[in-house]
Formats: structure tokens, sequence, C-alpha cells
């Protein structure tokens, strides 16, 4: 009696992955459509097909400028979105999963303050243009706050629960209010450079280009490997750290690389796109309520899931409101009501 | 399977737990920790298990060095039942049994016909087939603890260690679970090794009980002999009277109610 019951929740599995990466594809082809041109989606995929075979008959056919808004305005930017939904997502899957704290998020270790700081020194300092960009800058600033956060919840001695959920959040909170007073000092000397800070920190995929979808894109597919690897693994670490070891997990290697994992998610999405709220903390848990705490499904799933609600959040940012405003403000004003919501209606169940 | 702990020392920050415990752990036999909060039962067990590593001494399997062992060979020697039976994710019952079968199944694969029929007999002879659909963070303290007896008995393992496994059962779920203990022990020449509170109830199930107290072993030996009105004064510091009771078939031991001291 079981084996079906097995067959099909892993059928059911398949189904929404497919399901899921249906809908992402049309949300991009929906989202390249929209803008101040409006295109058919039967035109995008002319034009992509036209790319993709090395600029064959349909280019020719198409308006030039159509094949510019696509391929070098709207899909670097929808890419670079969906691809940073994803990274977000699953970052958020695996803090979750390590820190066994279902409101923990990509920016609980304080990844997100080490990255804004790190684009503040550089923009107050303007080496952004004339050096090396924002963007690295934000990356270095975020690992080495990574880095400094897993020193200070580092207990040596006791080499086998090396890193505690609570060192590790109670080191990030402190890590993350120490840089955030640095941010706001830098803002204070910032005179008119004060505008860019704030616009960078609140986020935005305007003017993404094909370097940030590869560089977004390797890191997805990279993490996403890592942590399909040890997914079964992060399941048993729900346990506690004596039973997963007790049934084969090294506990410490596999919370080591999953935090590196997702910390780097995160980092990469922060200084590419500033700090996108509520994705990383929201998707794992609207995607749980399907899939189950399994982190065999709920990694995948989740990413999909988080590349097709930020595509959609910036796509309305971008095509549907007058105004263009930032996907952090967009996401933090739609995503926290509801998860106040999911959040209200666990606490009845 | 057998296992031999040799002059074992383990200390946190310099202070020291366990100090030169020797211990022998033979199959076939129920054994029973007992001893006062802090005296290094869990430290001990979480070397056992490789969960901590001993400053000095040696543990060995039969004829091999637990340290030589790998991690997945372990889990497929060792089943442990810790004090913790928290759960922080809504995994369904049945998920969580089938997570004893974890060193059996390789990375990618999914359980098999085998692995199946194995959490299916455990769940029906532990109790908790009527709940295997429902979500492991719905279910009150003790049956948490079944199922996670449970998922300890799917390893299927020639060693099994209890932490305070019964703590939060009510009398009735321990008897059952224990009977079920003590029928492996018998049937597949187990060894089991269970860290107690309840005196009593490890005299009458065990082969031989282990009392520990700061850090070493007081007493050891088999159950009839080692459990005295000596051995609980020296242990426990408290003053007891201890006779073989007929029914339970056992050593008891009785405590005064204002008899501390």
């Amino acid at each position: 009696m079981s084996i079906p019951v097995n067959a099909i929740s892993r059928k059911r599995t398949g189904f929404l992955v497919l399901l899921f990466s249906f809908l992402l594809v049309g949300m991009i082809l929906v989202s390249a459509s929209m803008g101040y041109m409006q295109i058919g989606p039967a035109e995008i995929v002319g034009i992509v097909m036209g790319e993709l075979g090395g600029g064959g008959v349909c280019v020719e056919r198409l308006d030039a400028t159509l094949r510019t808004i696509v391929m070098e305005v709207r899909l670097p930017r929808i890419l670079t979105c969906a691809a940073v939904g994803g990274a977000l997502s699953i970052s958020g899957v695996l803090f979750q999963g390590i820190l066994l704290n279902p409101l923990a998020d990509p920016y609980t270790l304080g990844v997100s303050a080490g990255a804004a700081f790190g684009a503040c020194v550089a923009i107050v300092l303007s080496l952004g243009s004339t050096f090396v960009p924002v963007p690295l800058f934000a990356f270095v600033g975020a690992c080495l706050t990574l880095l400094l956060v897993m020193f200070l919840s580092y207990t040596g001695n006791n080499r086998t629960s090396a890193f505690s959920s609570n060192n590790l959040i109670l080191s990030g909170i402190i890590v993350a209010a120490i840089l955030s007073a640095g941010i706001s000092f830098l803002k204070y000397v910032a005179d008119e450079q004060v505008s860019v800070i704030i616009f960078w920190l609140m986020g935005s995929f305007a003017s993404k280009t094909w370097g940030d979808v590869v560089l977004t894109l390797a890191f997805l597919i990279g993490g996403l490997g890592i942590s399909l690897f040890f997914a079964r693994d992060l399941n048993l670490v729900s346990l506690g750290e004596r039973s997963a070891e007790s049934l084969g997990v090294d506990t410490g290697r596999v919370t080591l690389i999953l935090l590196i994992t997702g910390s780097l998610l995160a980092a990469v999405s922060v200084s590419v796109s500033g700090i996108i709220g509520f994705v990383g903390l929201l998707v794992p848990h609207m995607v749980r309520l399907v899939s189950g705490p399994d982190n065999r499904k709920l990694i995948p799933l989740s990413m999909l899931m988080g590349a097709i609600l930020l595509l959609g959040a910036d796509t309305i940012t971008r095509a549907v409101l007058p105004h263009e405003i930032p996907i952090g403000v967009l996401t933090a004003l739609m995503g926290g009501p509801v998860f106040c919501w999911i959040f209200k209606r666990s606490q009845r169940n | 399977m057998e296992m031999s702990i040799r002059n074992l020392s383990f200390s946190y920050d310099k202070v020291p737990v366990l100090q030169g415990v020797d211990l022998d752990f033979k199959r076939g036999r129920f054994y029973s920790i007992l001893g006062p909060n802090g005296c290094g039962k869990t430290t001990l067990l979480d070397l056992l298990i490789r969960h901590r590593t001993p400053d000095t001494g040696t543990i060995t399997l039969d004829t091999r060095a637990l340290g030589r062992l790998s991690r997945k060979e372990i889990a497929q020697t060792i089943s442990l039942v810790s004090q913790n039976y928290n759960i922080n994710f809504p995994f369904t019952v049945k998920e969580v049994v089938m997570m004893g079968r974890h060193p059996y199944i390789s990375r990618f694969s999914t359980p098999g016909a085998e692995d199946i029929r194995i959490v299916d007999q455990v769940m029906e002879r532990t109790g908790i087939n009527g709940f295997r659909n429902r979500r492991i963070t719905e279910l009150s303290g003790g049956e948490r603890q079944r199922c996670v007896v449970a998922r300890a008995l799917c390893q299927d393992t020639p060693l099994l260690f209890l932490d305070e496994a019964f703590s939060s059962m009510d009398i009735s779920h321990t008897l059952r679970l224990l009977a079920m203990v003590k029928k492996e022990v018998a049937r597949s020449n187990k060894i089991v090794v269970s860290v107690f509170h309840d005196i009593n109830l490890a005299s009458a199930w065990s082969d031989s009980l282990v009392f520990m107290k700061g850090g070493r072993v007081a007493a050891a030996g088999d159950t009839r002999e080692v459990l005295t009105e000596a051995v609980l004064g020296e242990v426990f510091e408290v003053a007891s009277k201890v006779a073989f009771n007929e029914y339970a078939g056992a050593k008891q031991a009785y405590f005064k109610a204002e008899g501390h001291g």
C-alpha cells in the first residue's frame, strides 16, 4: 500500500516542478512583451530563436529596434531578476534549515548589511566609477561579514557543534547592527551622494546586462547543485545534531558547506540588485504549504517559485505602474501582508 | 558484536567530564546507565556514537577501533534515541520514521521495498501507525518520543542507545516499547544501553547496571548484585531500602517521603 503512495508523492513533485517551470517560462514571455512598447510573445520567441540560430531569416524580417529592446534591455533584466529570485529563495530554504528556525532568511547572518556597507564605501569614496564596480565592493563586504560572523560564533574546542544556531543568529544580529550604524554614518557624510546610496539600498533591476545574467545564473546553478546534493542531509539536521550524526550525517561539514552556499547566493543577489527583502523568507513558507518540509522537493520548487514571484513584482514596477518604484520596497509592501496571513494561518492549524 | 571501552577520558575546556571509564558491553544483554544529573551519562553516549572524540582511551567494536569506522558504518552499527525529540519542521510521522533507513539508502535513490516493509512493521509494532500521516510537530511529547524510538528501531543496528528515551511516555507505552526492545535483545542478540532516571524500571528490565558518578564508573555488574542500598547511598546520596519484589520479579528500591540524607 505504501509503494503507490511513495510513487504518487514522487510523481506529484515532478508534476509541480514541470508546472512551475511552465509558469516561469510563461512569466518570462509575458514580462518581455510588456513595457513602454508592447511586443507580442510570438515576436519575442522569433527574436530569441533568431539570435540562438545565429541571426537567421527571422531577424531580418523583424524591426532592429524590437530586437534591441528584447535582447539588450528586457531579457537581461528579466533573466537577472528571475535568477536573483531563485537564488534568494534557495538561500532562504538553506538558512531556515540550518538555523532550525522558520523565521530565518538570507539576511539573518548580516550578509545584506555587509553588502550594503561595502557598496556605501564604494559610493562615498567614488571608487565605483574609477576602479572596480560597486557590486564587487558589495560582494566583498558580504563575504567579509560572513567570515566575521562565523569567526564570532565558532566554538573551536567543541568540534562537533562548531556552529550553533543561536550563536550564528546572535553574531549576525550584532554584526548587522554595527554595520547599519556604519551605513548611517556614511549616509551622513555622503552629501549629494546620499540619494545614490538610498537608491542602491532599495534595490533595482534597471539596466542589467548579460554579464549580470551570466554571473547570477552561474552562482544559481552551482548553489542549486550543492543544495540538492545535501538536501537529504539537511532534512536529517532538523532532527537535532546528535540524531543526525547517529544517522550518518556529518553535521558540522554539511552545516558549514550549506552556510557558505546560502551566503554566497545571498551575497551575489544583493551585489547585483540591492537589498530585496521578503522573497527569501516568504517563498520557502509558501512552497512548504504545497510540498511539505522535505528539502529535496522544497529546494527546486522554491527556486522556481521565487523566480516567478520576483519577476512578477519586477514586471509590475517596470511595466504596470506609472512610475518605477524600487523593487525592494515593492516586495516588502506585497510580501509583508502575505507573510502576516501565512503566519496567522499556520498558528491556527 | 561487542563493545569494549578502555580508560576513556573527556573534558570540556579542561573541565573533566569523564575520567578513566572502563566498560564492556556484550551481545544479547540489556544495560542501563544510572547516575545523578551531570555525571557524564550523555557525554559517554556522545563518545560512543562518535559525536565527540575522546581525549584519551579506546573504544573498540569487536576488533575494530570506533575511530576507524566511517560515519555510515557507525550509523549501520549503532542507533541512538537522543534526549532531544524536538523536530523543527512539520515532517509527517512516516517521513520521520523513514529517516531511520537513511544509512541504507544511497544519496539520490528512494526507499526500496525492504525499507518500506521495515518502516511499516515498526510503526505497527510501536503503535504509531494510527497517526502515520500526521505532522510530527502536532503530536504530544510522548507521541513524538515514540516516533523517535521507532525511527531508531528502523535503523536496525546491533547496538541501540537510549538516552532517557521514555521520559515523556505514559507507563503503558513505556512498558510496550521496553518489551519490544527486550525482545530484540533476545531474538537478534542486540546490545541495548539505556540511560534511565527510574531506578526501579531499570532494575526490572536490565541484565546489568552501570552506576556513574562524577565522570567515573562507581559500580557496574549484574543487576541483582550491584543494586544495593550502599551503592545508591554512595551514588545518589539518598537513604533507601532495596529488596526483591515478587510482583516486579526484580529488586526494587524504596525511598522515604522525607528521606533525603
